[in-house]
C-alpha cells in the first residue's frame, strides 16, 4: 500500500465520517463544526489531486470565510427551541429511493464507465496546479470573468446588508 | 491537456458559492425577523 494510498484513505475517510456525523446531529453547532472538519478533509483530497492553489482557496473561502458566516448566523438566531422534524415513513421511503439511485449512478461512474481521458502526466499536472500557473491564466486569459466575480461578489454583499438590515428609511 | 483551466473553473465557482451563501443567510436572518421563527414548515408566505 502506497503512502499516497494510505493519505486518500485517510482524507477520503475524515471526508465521508464528518458528513454523516454533520448531518446527524442536533446541534446545529456541532453541525457547523462538522462542516469545517469535512471542508479540510476535501482540502487534503485536492492537494492529493496536486491542486495546490484550489486546495488552500477551499480552506480560506469555506472552511475560513462562509463557515463563520455559518457559525455567526446559527448563534445570532440561536434556534435552540425549533421542534426536530418528526418522523416521516413516506419521506423516508422516498429518501431512500433517491439515495439508492444515486449510489447506482456512482457505482456505475466508478466500476463500468471506459474513462476516455487522455493521462497529461504527473509533471504537467504539478505544474498547472501551482498559483504562478493559475494567476497566469487568470489575469491574461480570463480577466473578464475574473472582473465579473469581483462585480458579482460586491453585488452579494450589498444586498446581504440590505437584506439583513433592520429597516428601510 | 496538463493546463489549469479546470482550476480556474473551479475558483469562479467558489466565487459564486460564496456570494450564494451570504445572499441565503442574510435571508434567513430577513425570514426570521418576521416570522420569529425558522421552522420551514411555518415559513410558507408564498405559498398561495
Amino acid at each position: 500500500m502506497s503512502f499516497e494510498l494510505l493519505l486518500f484513505l485517510l482524507f477520503g475517510g475524515i471526508s465521508a465520517v464528518s458528513s454523516v456525523l454533520m448531518i446527524t446531529r442536533t446541534n446545529p453547532v456541532m453541525s457547523a463544526l462538522f462542516l469545517i472538519l469535512n471542508f479540510a478533509g476535501l482540502a487534503g483530497l485536492y492537494l492529493l489531486l496536486n491542486a495546490q492553489f484550489i486546495a488552500v482557496a477551499q480552506v480560506i473561502v469555506y472552511a475560513g470565510a462562509i463557515m463563520v458566516l455559518f457559525l455567526f448566523v446559527i448563534m445570532l438566531l440561536n434556534p435552540q427551541k425549533e421542534k426536530i422534524l418528526e418522523n416521516k415513513p413516506t419521506l423516508k421511503i422516498f429518501a431512500f429511493i433517491i439515495a439508492a439511485l444515486a449510489f447506482l449512478q456512482i457505482g456505475y461512474l466508478i466500476f463500468l464507465s471506459h474513462p476516455s481521458g487522455t493521462n497529461a502526466g504527473v509533471a504537467a499536472s504539478v505544474k498547472a496546479g501551482t498559483v504562478e500557473e493559475i494567476g497566469r491564466e487568470l489575469y491574461t486569459y480570463y480577466v473578464l470573468p475574473f472582473e465579473a466575480a469581483g462585480y458579482l461578489l460586491l453585488a452579494a454583499t450589498i444586498g446581504a446588508l440590505v437584506l439583513a438590515k433592520k429597516k428601510f428609511e | 491537456m496538463g493546463n489549469s483551466v479546470g482550476q480556474l473553473f473551479v475558483f469562479f465557482v467558489m466565487a459564486v458559492a460564496a456570494a450564494e451563501a451570504a445572499v441565503g443567510l442574510a435571508i434567513i436572518i430577513a425570514m426570521f425577523r418576521n416570522k420569529l421563527t425558522l421552522n420551514i414548515d411555518e415559513i410558507n408566505i408564498l405559498k398561495w
